[in-house]
Formats: structure tokens, sequence, C-alpha cells
């Protein structure tokens, strides 16, 4: 028995992205429901993980070019210096830390990776138990929620643990 | 398919012998959701390699630093884990890419091609990742 529900979704991932000339469909996810939506930020998300992963191995490839460790303390302490300075201390965490580019990339890339992955979570329940598919909103909703959650919270960790030790600091 | 289901266009691009990459896609993307979180809580909160032996190392330079990282890398568990976390998720990332590529360009040739490319991109990164670890585990602290 599959339901209308089914066909929605097979009908609109097929018409997303398995043909060739239907590649620009993937740039226009509205009106076609919030399961559409879900799979071009998956597939989005993704391909910039997959740039971030080169970018990643870029940096640690001067652990390599200069074996003294002075070139890669060198990169992380400029991206972890703030550029904004004398911004409260709220609480455990100050302000100042959330300004610097790391702070900035790791936010991005977090939140792309949590959304990726509780998306991934989402998607693979749905093959193991095709009926959980009739609730797919409230999955994908409920799923966004903890994942904003676990966002924040990791954020919060990274601005308390001191990554790198700025000099003079 | 047939009138029954009511799914008319959902037709398969390939032959059958794709289902094995959709289901390891699954199993990898697992196994990269535990150990990517793993690695994340491991370089950026505590490091309980480097934090037990070590602490005034990580009190003076920073969880970050090259000091730190290289004690890490010195450690034989975590040379582990950093090779079960790169092989899955080499083979998640890349896996995904042959899937948007083959959305893009259908066919088989083009699957012949991304499928090795993707092989080799996979071992090459791989034996990246191996010596760049074991060659600042080598390097005088």
């Amino acid at each position: 028995m599959t339901g209308s529900t089914e066909k929605r979704i097979h009908d609109t991932q097929v018409a997303g992205g398995s043909k060739p000339r239907n590649f620009l469909n993937w740039f226009k996810p509205w009106d076609q429901g919030i399961g559409m939506w879900a799979w071009f930020i998956q597939r989005m998300t993704g391909l910039f993980l997959v740039l971030y992963l080169f970018a990643h191995f870029g940096v640690l490839s001067t652990l390599l070019i200069d074996p003294t460790g002075e070139l890669f303390d060198t990169l992380t302490i400029s991206m972890n210096t703030p550029f904004l300075h004398g911004l409260p201390e709220i609480g455990p965490f100050p302000l100042d830390k959330a300004t610097s580019f790391g702070f900035i990339v790791d936010f991005v890339l977090i939140g792309a990776m949590i959304y990726h992955g509780f998306n991934g979570i989402r998607v693979t329940m749905f093959d193991f138990y095709p009926e959980s598919v009739r609730a797919q909103k409230r999955i994908f909703w409920i799923l966004t929620i903890l994942g904003i959650l676990t966002w924040i919270i990791a954020m919060l960790l990274i601005l308390i643990v001191p990554e790198i030790v700025l000099p003079g600091g | 398919m047939t009138s029954e289901s009511g799914i008319t266009r959902f037709v398969p691009k390939h032959e059958a012998r794709s289902a094995q990459w959709w289901v390891l896609q699954r199993i990898s993307g697992a196994f990269t959701f535990v150990l990517l979180g793993l690695h994340m809580v491991l370089n950026h909160f505590l490091n309980p390699f480097v934090e037990a032996q070590y602490p005034d190392i990580v009190r003076d330079y920073g969880i970050a630093s090259f000091r730190v990282v290289q004690i890490k890398m010195a450690n034989p568990l975590y040379l582990i884990v950093s090779f079960l976390f790169v092989i899955f998720l080499l083979f998640h990332a890349f896996n995904g890419v042959r899937t948007v590529w083959l959305d893009i360009i259908p066919g088989d040739a083009s699957r012949r091609f991304i499928g090795w490319a993707v092989v080799i991109l996979i071992v090459v990164l791989t034996l990246f990742t191996l010596w760049l670890n074991f060659s600042v585990a080598q390097l005088p602290g």
C-alpha cells in the first residue's frame, strides 16, 4: 500500500534531481514542500563540507611545510585573534572571542555539520522505517529544534575552552 | 513502476548494482556522525590523551597548538580512531560527490569514470593523512 505522501516524496526527489535538464530545479526548492528544502540544504551543506575538507587538509599541511610548528601556530593564532575588543563578558562567555575569523568559520561549519548529520538521520530513518515518512514534516521540525540547541551549546563551549593561548594572554 | 503504486516517474537511472553504494552511504554516514562528534570534542573541548599526561602544556599553549597536536598524533589510540574516521568520512564525502555528479551527468561511461575517481581520491587522501600523522608524530618535540 503506497500512500500519497510517498508518491509526493518520490515525485519531488525525481523532479528535483535525477535528470540533467532538471539541474536548475535544485535551486528553486520553494513551492515544493519542506522535503524539497530539506533535500536542497542537505546537498548544499554536503558540497560545502567537502570543500571545507580540502581547506582543512590545506591548513594541516603547514605541519609538514614547517616542522618547527611556528607556521601552524601563527595561522591558528591569527585565525583566533578577535577583531573587536572591549565587548562585555556575559558569565563565562567572553564575547570578544566570538569576533574572530576562526569563530565565524566554526559557526558556519558546525551549523552545516549539524544540519547534514541530523537530516541524514531523518533520511536513514525513512529507509529503515518507511512508515515514518508519513511524519516527515514533524520529524524535520523536531530535529531542527534539537539541531539549533546543539549548535548553540557547541558555540558556547568553544567560547569557554582556550583553543590557542594568544601571545601575551 | 506499476499503476497500482501510482509512482510512474520513479525509474532507476542505472542497473540495480548502484544499490550497494546507497547502503554504504548510510553505513558510512552513521559512522561519520559518531566519529565526527568525537573528533570535534577531542580537538575543541577536551583531550584526555594530552590533558592527563601534560596538563601544563595544554594550559600554556592551548588545545589547538602545535605541541598539543603533536602529542595527540603520537598516541596510537588517537591514530587508530583518526584512521577509521578518515576512511568513513572520505568514503561518505566522495560517494556523496559521486551522487551529485551522476545527477548532472548520467550514463554508464560517466558512472565508471566517477567510480574510479572516487576510489583514487579516497586512497590518495587516506595515505596523505597517514603520512601527515606519522611525520608530525616523529618530529622532535
